[in-house]
């Protein structure tokens, strides 16, 4: 995490979103919140976006994470070529898309960063979201550096460790963020409904 | 046909209770366990829970309904005196070992509070034997210096239960001193007595000996070995003795709730000259009558109830004896009261059967030592510690004013044997004597058994004592010459080192 | 094979407050090492590729250097996603130090985020777990000392001592086999995956894994019968998040090797 980088964004974020999103251009505009009004307040202390670090999604080009900035978040953490768990966390989370209408789903985003660096390229991460089916917006399935992967796991109070054989040891946490960043609920239940996250996401919309 | 009809009256009546008796057989009264101990959801205030520290125990809870308890406990790890002289850094939940004593009602929601102190080196949990629930809360309360977690639980089952810490290596947190007790009273509350009193047995491993002064670190090959080095009531040697002995006056009734906190050690707990008209074995809902000593398991605990009614000084033992009278497993319950010689007429139990150290004043000893540390020992500082050290070790057979039984056992003063030969005396001391001697003109023939278990220090404060009392004349007896002889002299078979 | 000095040698800083902090880093050669927690997958050893560690501890006063010169980290700047309420809580201040913390002190109170922050700014990240216990395994002749007894006992004298005392400023203990100091006996060191400890809250449920909590392999089976100076390191490390800091709670930088 730079140092450097962390006090430009923090210096001028929503200058730094306009010029990604020009810079975007072809590329969907999925990871660039619509903003409600003015200017935004400084980023809260418990913010997930004091990280400061990129994330470089499926079929588009690598954007800060505060880009996210603006509404609410519900984002976990997977690898692709996991079998066990790592598919019940893909359901959980299109689940609790599915929970929400359709207006509710288009302003909130459904991050899921991938602890797999080395191998879980965009590209990967692009057949993986083919193959889930995952609708993107409001889906965003990511590479991040392995540095950056640590920050993001460690801010979130996801474990995780390699193993020789190349597969990850890691906790199933998702995580919903408000519109500022900062976590306000978790969940671990993968295996049935979570009726209380659903309705802390629709109260993040209020 | 009418006897027969008749037979089958009778048949029926006989029969018809069965089935009824049988029941009630197939159902005796039972607490019913955790399935009927759901009293529903907590009502009324939340209430802080009062927590003491040892020998103390809260008041009881004087409640018919179940309450929301809210349980604020500290970790901290505190140095502090372990025996006189002797330093050791102990692990706490509350600053004492054991830990505070918590007081519920079954049925009660309790919001366990744990806060691990930020001076703490370790992260610390808790598992209260008295939770149901994954590692009775020691998942949920795993916490890093400097923080505090919270977890939740309904205690289900009635029952005196042992807490303490599960963080690994487990047994070295126990072994420090993080176990303590909650009760969680029967929704009847328990039967008032005049005294309540809280005592929690552990064992400690220190790389140093019994006594060796100074700070003692933990000894993790000897508690792997479980060979303590103390084994005590309420973590530490003096806990329970002197003016910190347990009180009563005759007529009264008290209630013990004794726990074993181990790690390793089973306890055979028992009061001298007392018996426990009830004991709840275990701490669990039946009591047993009339038991003189019971058994508490490592990670246990039972509850006493028993009527004072001669005064005197009753002592607290593990009736494993060496670890009484060698290891400091021991304390005094002192009552007070009018004499009932109809009850007991003879003289007091103390002096006599307190044969060991234990009960003289080991202040004159702590003083020696750190005395000594400096380098600054006195000759007077040395009697004063080996004047109290040969009263609780040598004055049952050579008698308090050295003069020794007549045939016997030799005496002490103006003795021309022990002045004669100063390596020669403490070689006796260490390693014992059996045979014929000639002392200040008499025949002698007996055995002194060896008093190797005293350290160097102790050797050297009793032989400056008796070289200087009763008319006898000497220096001061260095622990250095008692280390040379123990060193070039053999031990007996059986002799500790 | 004896550690020695690199070429570079420690910056005055007096008047260079900008200037990153120099650190003083020894090459650790590779070789393969057994971690009392194994890898996994049966696997027994891993491959530790030679790498570069401070010889000691980062200091009060390297961080003080380090936080003038990164405002957005002196004490009472650092948010709290970043660093908990206690952050350089034994400074007097976010300029100076003052009575309670001496500049070769090691320094404590810092979250893994400072810590992460500073090793980049002096051109290295922080060690893994198995680069900082290989180098924690060489006593002052060996380069693996984990079985011998007094090895253990000596570092489990300092859980012995108690808090309260002060501590001693670093570079004081005795230089390992691979030229590095104070990896035990002064402070618990932050790691770069502190996070990849599963341990259980519960430490006795080791063998019993919640396969539904943690994916793959489960939380870790770590079958430490006797080195408990590791386990108990183990234990520290899980017990924290991230943002956290503690008293007896510091780091150092590394760098080159494959993290």
């Amino acid at each position: 995490m730079s140092v450097a980088r962390r006090l430009r964004l923090t210096a001028a974020p929503l200058a730094a979103l306009l010029a990604l999103a020009t810079a975007a251009g072809a590329a969907e505009p999925a990871q660039v919140h619509v903003h409600e009004t003015e200017a935004p307040a400084a980023l809260p202390g418990g913010s997930l976006y004091q990280l400061g670090v990129t994330l470089e999604p499926a079929g588009g080009a690598r954007v800060p994470l505060e880009s996210l900035r603006g509404g609410p978040v519900v984002v976990t953490m997977f690898y692709s070529s996991c079998t066990t768990v790592c598919p019940m966390l893909t359901l959980a989370m299109q689940r609790v898309a599915a929970a929400l209408d359709e207006g509710e789903r288009a302003r909130v985003r459904f991050v899921m960063v991938s602890l797999d660096a080395a191998r879980d390229t965009p590209a990967r991460l692009e057949g993986f979201a083919a193959d889930h089916h995952l609708q993107r917006p409001p889906f965003i399935v990511a590479h991040a550096a392995a540095a950056d992967v640590r920050a993001i796991a460690a801010a979130l109070g996801i474990r995780y460790r390699q193993l020789p054989d190349l597969s990850f040891s890691h906790s199933s946490i998702i995580t919903l963020l408000d519109r500022d960043g900062v976590p306000v609920t978790r969940t671990a239940v993968l295996a049935a409904d979570d009726p209380g996250f659903v309705a802390s996401v629709r109260a993040q919309l209020r | 046909m009418l006897s027969t009809l008749r037979t089958l009256v009778l048949a029926v009546l006989v029969t018809l209770p069965v089935p009824l008796l049988a029941a009630a057989a197939a159902d005796p009264a039972d607490t019913g366990g955790s399935l009927r101990g759901d009293f529903g959801p907590p009502q009324g205030e939340p209430i802080h829970a009062v927590l003491t520290s040892p020998p103390n125990v809260p008041p009881p809870v004087h409640r018919s309904r179940p309450a929301k308890v809210i349980v604020d406990l500290e970790v901290r790890e505190v140095e502090k005196e372990i025996s006189e002289g002797v330093r050791y850094t102990f692990w706490t939940f509350g600053g004492t070992v054991p830990g505070s004593f918590i007081r519920i009602r079954q049925g009660d929601t309790v919001e366990f509070h744990l806060k691990n102190h930020p001076d703490s080196k370790m992260p610390h949990n808790i598992d209260l034997h008295g939770v149901t629930g994954p590692g009775g809360g020691a998942a949920s309360s795993f916490t890093a210096p400097g923080h505090e977690s919270q977890f939740t639980f309904k205690a289900l089952n009635q029952g005196v239960y042992v807490y303490h810490c599960a963080t690994a290596p487990v047994g070295m947190h126990v072994a420090n001193g993080m176990y303590g007790l909650i009760l969680v009273e029967p929704p009847e509350g328990l039967k008032p007595v005049d005294h309540e009193y809280y005592v929690m047995q552990g064992d400690f491993y220190t790389v140093g000996k019994y006594r060796e002064k100074g700070t003692q670190p933990f000894d993790m090959q000897r508690a792997i070995d479980e060979r303590p080095t103390y084994v005590l009531f309420n973590g530490s040697e003096g806990s329970l003795i002197g003016d910190k002995a347990l009180r009563a006056k005759v007529g009264e009734t008290l209630r013990l709730f004794i726990g074993n906190g181990g790690p390793n050690l089973v306890s055979s707990f028992h009061v001298i000259g007392e018996i426990f008209d009830k004991v709840w074995f275990e701490g669990g809902t039946r009591f047993q009558e009339n038991v003189q000593t019971t058994l508490i398991p490592a990670g246990g605990a039972a509850m006493a109830e028993f009527h004072a009614e001669v005064p005197g000084s009753y002592v607290l033992v593990d009736h494993s004896l060496f670890r009484a009278f060698n290891k400091g497993a021991l304390g005094i319950l002192r009552v007070e009261g009018p004499e009932n010689k109809a009850i007991y007429s003879g003289k007091e139990v103390d002096s006599v059967y307190l044969g060991d150290k234990a009960a003289s004043d080991q202040r004159a000893v702590a003083q020696a030592a750190s005395a000594a540390a400096t380098g600054q020992l006195t000759r007077a500082e040395q009697q004063k510690a080996g004047e109290a050290l040969f009263a609780g070790t040598c004055s049952v057979c050579h008698q308090p004013n050295g003069q020794g039984l007549e045939g016997v056992f030799p005496p002490l003063a103006k003795s021309d044997f022990l002045m004669a030969d100063l390596k020669r005396a403490i070689g006796i001391v260490l390693n014992g004597l059996t045979g014929p001697v000639t002392v200040n003109g008499k025949a002698f023939n007996s055995v002194m058994p060896p008093m190797s278990q005293l350290n160097d220090d102790e050797v050297a404060n009793i032989l400056t004592y008796v070289r200087n009392a009763w008319g006898n004349q000497d220096a001061q007896v260095s622990a250095a010459e008692v280390a040379e002889i123990r060193q070039t002299t053999k031990r007996p078979a059986g002799a500790a080192h | 094979m004896r550690g020695r000095y690199p070429g570079f040698v420690l910056a005055a800083l007096a008047g260079a407050a900008l200037a990153a902090p120099a650190a003083e880093r020894v090459p650790v050669p590779a070789g393969d090492f057994a971690p009392v927690v194994a890898p996994g997958n049966d696997v027994k050893t891993v491959h530790v590729a030679a790498f570069e560690l401070d010889r000691r501890p980062v200091s009060n006063g390297e961080f003080l250097r380090f936080a003038t010169a990164h405002p957005s980290w002196r004490k009472g700047a650092a948010p709290a996603l970043l660093a908990d309420g206690q952050y350089l809580a034994h400074w007097a201040g976010a300029a100076e130090l003052g009575a309670g913390a001496e500049p070769e002190q090691p320094v404590t109170h810092v979250s893994w985020f400072a810590a992460r922050a500073y090793c980049a700014a002096a051109g290295g990240r922080l060690p893994t777990w198995y680069e900082w216990e290989y180098a924690a395994a060489a006593d002052e002749t060996r380069a693996d000392a984990r079985r011998d007894p007094a090895f253990r006992e000596r570092i489990l004298a300092w859980y012995a001592v108690p808090s309260s005392r002060r501590l001693p400023p670093v570079g004081k203990t005795p230089t390992n086999f691979y030229g590095v100091q104070d990896l035990h006996g002064v402070i618990w060191e932050w790691v770069e995956d502190f996070g990849s400890l599963m341990i259980s809250g519960d430490s006795r449920t080791q063998g019993d894994p919640d396969k539904l909590q943690y994916c793959g392999a489960g939380a870790l089976a770590a079958d430490i019968r006797d080195d408990y100076p590791i386990l108990m390191r183990m234990a520290l490390l899980s017990s924290l998040e991230a943002n956290f800091t503690t008293t007896n709670l510091g780091f150092r930088c590394a760098s080159g090797g494959s993290p």
